[in-house]
């Protein structure tokens, strides 16, 4: 059986009446091109360590419309609501309207869901982009996001706007253990325009994400995005994101993942403009039964190009991470200044973690460091808190909360902040039960 | 308040404490003397119940209980409070949340309510004002680059904070200057009640100027040779160890 032969070949019947001819052929041409690749095994150098024969086992379907009354009261917990926001929730691939804040027209901003795109609808400059920032040749999820997407948000926020509201996208699966989706998204941020864009991912049972969103920074242009993957933890998590920015962009990044049974996450970032400043902050928590894996990659490709990379994982029980983070330097990208670290706290035995910065330079005045560690809790620092009458545990605690910190203390919403430090908390609390 | 009896411990194999008896009354300050290496840290260490010190003969006890049955911070919230030779810089835990949580695990284990944050904040300010110690150093993280003298100062804060009936002072007072010294001296004095004992460990007499001791020990070789009034302190000002090495040189074995 080829894992999502079945699903892709019933797609095409049903979905190809009103779409429009330039979006039939991009998804014909994932199509073509999934088929091609197959999925990746570990005997593919990016996957070496991640091993998915448990996703191409599974017969995969759409996801259904769920039952929501339940998992309305089940999932509230999870989520956190943040009134000022502009807030879009698409519950198995399907635009909520009661969960989402109503379509008011908020001034410079332009939103298009990808289910009107297909229905012939969309207003939104996504033609020139769709597919162009997210190449699909080494990402065979890409290419299936690519053929199956029904839904996302495609945004445009026009030059010189600056939102004062952050954008809010849920994800919210429930799903049977076979249910699939694939959320395509696309920003398009105008020059000098300043935006805050908030991606979470929650949900119940077994299901798969397979995730693509791609981000255009034009000139001036600056973004905080935050990508918060809380998925349950018998979920897979596969997602991409492609960040193409132009000249004086700023793009700022701050991935969480602490949900699912199995994430990988690609982040790109072309550096392709002069003078653009990236960070990408990252904390990841996984305990047995997880396994999470972060790639992400860096391609300066012009002068004077700024970025600033951390990212922190804790790691207790049988979990496991990887993190691959590659740098690439061009030859025009003199003055380049990149700046890589990535720590790993591993509260047991059991726990693994693949570390692995890759520099590859190819201009010679440039300033690039990277530094690594990944270690335990320090003893003395342990002691210390107990010798002032905390519990080892409290004090196990207070030292996770102090690594976390320097992650979570960057992000910029407090109610995010907030939710942020309840799962880690969550997170100690399952640990040391 | 404390009572050692014949106390034995060793670190890595090595025999540090061979039988050291001592013991303290509510009120008393006592402090423990000796040359380098002949076990007074090791002594503070085992009290506080570092895990790396074995204790291989003899007991301890504290307000009529085990001590040594107890984990680290059972004893502080029993009321023993070390002060270190050297703190520990903890990055990213903020020394005002960091004392307030000790303090309210303290207070519970006592029976009493928690500190809310607004008395606390008040009331470690005030402390702090005590140590000359600036209150923005409350707001940054646990002896992260903080100074020696300002180390050594937090720790006093944080005994007048912790209220402890039995401080153990393990040389407070090396790597301080005099006005630093007198700063934490009465840190220490101001603390001094009927019901509340100090263990003052030094090697030099300075120190005991400002804290005046009721009983000095002199501690060499893992024993207390010789034990006295404050006036011994003086005594080996003036005349150094050596003294007290030759004549246990010549000590029968």
């Amino acid at each position: 059986m080829k894992p999502f032969a079945e699903l892709l070949a019933g797609w095409e019947k049903k979905n190809q009446t009103r779409m429009p001819e330039s979006l039939q052929a991009l998804k014909q041409t994932g199509r073509e091109q999934f088929f091609r690749q197959g999925l990746p095994t570990r005997r593919h150098e990016a996957w070496r360590f991640t091993d998915i024969e448990q996703i191409s086992e599974i017969d995969w379907r759409a996801a259904a419309a769920p039952p929501l009354t339940g998992a309305i009261d089940l999932l509230r917990p999870l989520t956190y609501w943040d009134s000022d926001a502009f807030r879009l929730v698409f519950v198995n691939g399907r635009l909520n309207p009661e969960w989402s804040t109503r379509r008011t027209d908020i001034k410079g901003l332009r939103l298009t869901t990808a289910a009107e795109i297909l229905q012939g609808n969309g207003k939104a400059a996504w033609q020139q982009h769709l597919g162009r920032i997210a190449d699909s040749a080494e990402f065979p999820f890409t290419s299936l996001n690519t053929a199956l997407f029904e839904q996302g948000a495609f945004i445009e926020v026009e030059s010189g706007v600056e939102l004062s509201r952050p954008i809010h996208l849920y994800y919210v699966s429930v799903g049977d253990g076979a249910a699939a989706v694939h959320p395509r998204n696309l920003f398009v941020l105008g020059p000098s325009s300043r935006t805050t864009i908030v991606e979470t991912f929650i949900g119940l049972g077994g299901y798969l994400t397979n995730h693509v969103s791609e981000w255009l920074l034009h000139d001036n242009a600056a973004v905080d995005h935050y990508k918060v993957q809380r998925e349950a933890l018998s979920a897979f998590h596969v997602s991409r994101t492609a960040v193409h920015q132009q000249a004086n962009s700023r793009y700022q990044c701050h991935v969480f993942s602490f949900g699912s049974r199995l994430e990988r996450t690609d982040l790109t970032v072309t550096l392709d403009g002069a003078e653009v400043e990236t960070g990408l902050d990252g904390l990841y928590l996984a305990q047995s039964g997880q396994w999470i894996d972060h790639h992400t990659l860096l391609h300066h490709q012009q002068p004077h190009g700024n970025s600033r990379q951390l990212y922190k994982g804790i790691l207790t029980g049988e979990g496991g991470a990887v993190f691959n983070g590659r740098i690439k330097v061009s030859a025009d990208a003199q003055k380049t200044d990149a700046l890589q670290s990535n720590k790993n706290l591993l509260l047991s035995d059991g726990a693994t973690v693949h570390a692995q910065p890759q520099l590859e330079i190819s201009a010679d005045d440039v300033r690039c460091t990277h530094g690594g560690t990944v270690g335990q809790l320090d003893p003395e620092a342990l002691f210390y808190l107990q010798t002032r009458g905390l519990s080892r545990k409290d004090a196990v605690g207070l030292l996770v909360h102090a690594f976390a910190g320097e992650i979570v203390d960057r992000i910029r919403t407090p109610i995010l902040r907030g939710q942020v430090e309840t799962w880690v908390h969550e997170f100690l609390q399952r640990e040391t039960e | 308040m404390l009572v050692i009896d014949r106390l034995h411990a060793s670190v890595e194999g090595n025999k540090i404490l061979k039988g050291i008896s001592l013991h303290i009354l509510p009120g008393e300050v006592h402090a423990i003397m000796g040359p380098n290496g002949s076990g007074k840290s090791t002594l503070a260490q085992v009290l506080t119940g570092r895990p790396e010190y074995t204790v291989t003969a003899g007991s301890v006890h504290f307000q009529g209980k085990d001590l040594l049955a107890m984990a680290p911070e059972e004893r502080a919230r029993e009321g023993l409070f070390l002060a270190f030779q050297y703190p520990v810089e903890i990055p990213g835990v903020n020394t005002s949340y960091f004392l307030h949580t000790a303090l309210n695990e303290v207070r519970r284990h006592r029976g009493l309510p928690p500190m809310s944050a607004g008395d606390f904040i008040k009331w470690i300010r005030e402390k702090a004002a005590g140590v000359e110690m600036d209150s923005s150093f409350l707001n940054r993280s646990v002896n992260e680059g903080f100074s020696g003298g300002e180390k050594k100062r937090n720790e006093v804060l944080q005994m007048a904070v912790l209220e402890p009936r039995l401080a153990v002072l393990d040389e407070t007072d090396s790597g301080l200057d005099i006005d630093a010294l007198k700063i934490v001296a009465q840190g220490v004095n101001r603390l001094r009640r009927r019901e509340n004992s100090f263990l003052v460990i030094t090697h030099y007499q300075r120190l005991l100027n400002y804290i005046v001791p009721d009983v000095v020990h002199v501690l060499y070789d893992g024993r207390i040779v010789k034990t006295g009034g404050k006036e011994l302190a003086l005594d080996l000002e003036a005349h150094g160890y050596d003294e007290i090495k030759t004549q246990q040189s010549l000590r029968p074995s």
